[in-house]
């Protein structure tokens, strides 16, 4: 009775609503308010300890943590360790290349080169490669903001630093995320057993 | 015993670029390196000194196929779209501030994960919502925010399209084998 109610409602709407309704993901459950929570709570967690360092903005940080956060229960620990691995490559290539040469555009790309074949050949990891030559890109964008060497040098290292706290700080948020997820699941088992 | 260090050599050496193997890696080193040189090129034609999210965009977008490029570029466009219009909204309603950020970033990452389905990697919106609104943060106005917006919002454009563009010309240079990685 029910079933045939909403289908006689359904049937009665707009066609560009229906058509709205039909491409909602309900597969997707509810895996984006976890992604969205774990976001929530790692930017203020990422604001509040650089904010004791002395960063007042960590953007680079929050990036980094927006791009590495994982939900995965099993997984999430290793896939983060994935991206970190691959951000450390790009980072490390960046100062390598900022300590030994002016910045330049031919720099830039050859830095970029590098890191991609590294993270796509040498780098066994699994994860997106990508992420070593975004961070490349980054890393060695503060170079050419300063016009010192050591300045540029400074500030890179900063978004170095940047980069992998935004990294570890999502892990963290991940594992104690996946900890009290699994807590949670095992005191409802339990009240359902006793119920 | 011979041959089984024959069989372990040959499985270390597999883990490396060997000649004879399709270089695919090869190939996306050289299509960011072009595809940066020509952003690099446009941008500070247009007094953009340092166009770092066209760059990564080239990094994110380039791809071996140019279908794959093509998909990975509307996605790209549509999130940092839906990712830079709620940071203006929330900029503009709400002001700066770190619970404005935090609201917003889970806002934009609600909106590209369950209603933006172009293809394409969801958390570029909220990443663009960040930078949108930790760059109003860091000027204490909400105008350097909404031109953070703006200038992402280009460079994003112009850097997915130009390496789609380096991706064709590519793919007509130089075909693929093997088309994915």
């Amino acid at each position: 009775m029910a079933a045939s109610k909403s289908v006689a409602h359904w049937r009665k709407l707009p066609r560009t609503a229906r058509r709205v309704g039909e491409r909602w993901p309900h597969h997707r459950g509810t895996a984006g308010v976890r992604y969205a929570l774990r976001m929530f709570f790692g930017t203020v967690v990422l604001w509040e300890i650089f904010g004791l360092a002395g960063d007042h903005v960590p953007i680079w940080a929050l990036v980094s943590m927006v791009m590495v956060s994982e939900i995965e229960l099993h997984a999430s620990v290793l896939a983060t360790f994935h991206r970190v691995a691959h951000m450390a490559v790009g980072c490390g290539v960046g100062l390598v290349f900022l300590a030994v040469w002016r910045p330049g555009i031919w720099q830039l790309a050859l830095a970029c080169m590098l890191s991609a074949a590294v993270s796509f050949y040498l780098m066994h990891i699994g994860g997106n490669w990508r992420t070593a030559p975004v961070a490349t890109v980054i890393v060695m964008g503060a170079g050419f903001v300063h016009f010192t060497k050591n300045a540029g040098l400074h500030e890179a290292l900063i978004r170095t630093v940047e980069i992998l706290g935004g990294c570890v700080i999502a892990l963290a948020v991940s594992w104690a995320a996946n900890n009290i997820w699994r807590a949670s699941e095992e005191v409802e088992q339990q009240v359902s057993e006793h119920l | 015993m011979h041959t089984q260090s024959a069989s372990d050599g040959r499985r270390w050496l597999g883990h490396f670029p060997l000649p004879h193997r399709e270089p695919i890696g090869v190939r996306y080193a050289l299509r960011i390196a072009v595809g940066m040189i020509a952003v690099w090129i446009v941008f500070r034609a247009f007094g953009d000194t340092y166009p770092i999210w066209a760059m990564i965009s080239v990094v994110m977008v380039s791809e071996i196929e140019l279908h794959a490029s093509y998909i990975a570029t509307r996605g790209r466009i549509a999130h940092t779209a839906a990712g830079c219009a709620v940071g203006l909204i929330v900029l503009a309603l709400a002001g700066t501030g770190i619970w404005q950020l935090c609201a917003a970033s889970v806002i934009a990452s609600l909106v590209s994960f369950y209603l933006v389905q172009l293809g394409g990697n969801w958390r570029t919106a909220p990443a663009a919502t960040v930078v949108v609104m930790a760059t109003g943060i860091q000027h204490f106005s909400r105008y350097a925010g909404y031109q953070a917006a703006v200038e992402r919002a280009v460079e994003v454009l112009g850097g997915s399209i130009i390496a789609l563009a380096v991706t064709w010309v590519a793919a007509k240079l130089w075909p693929a084998r093997m088309e994915t990685a």
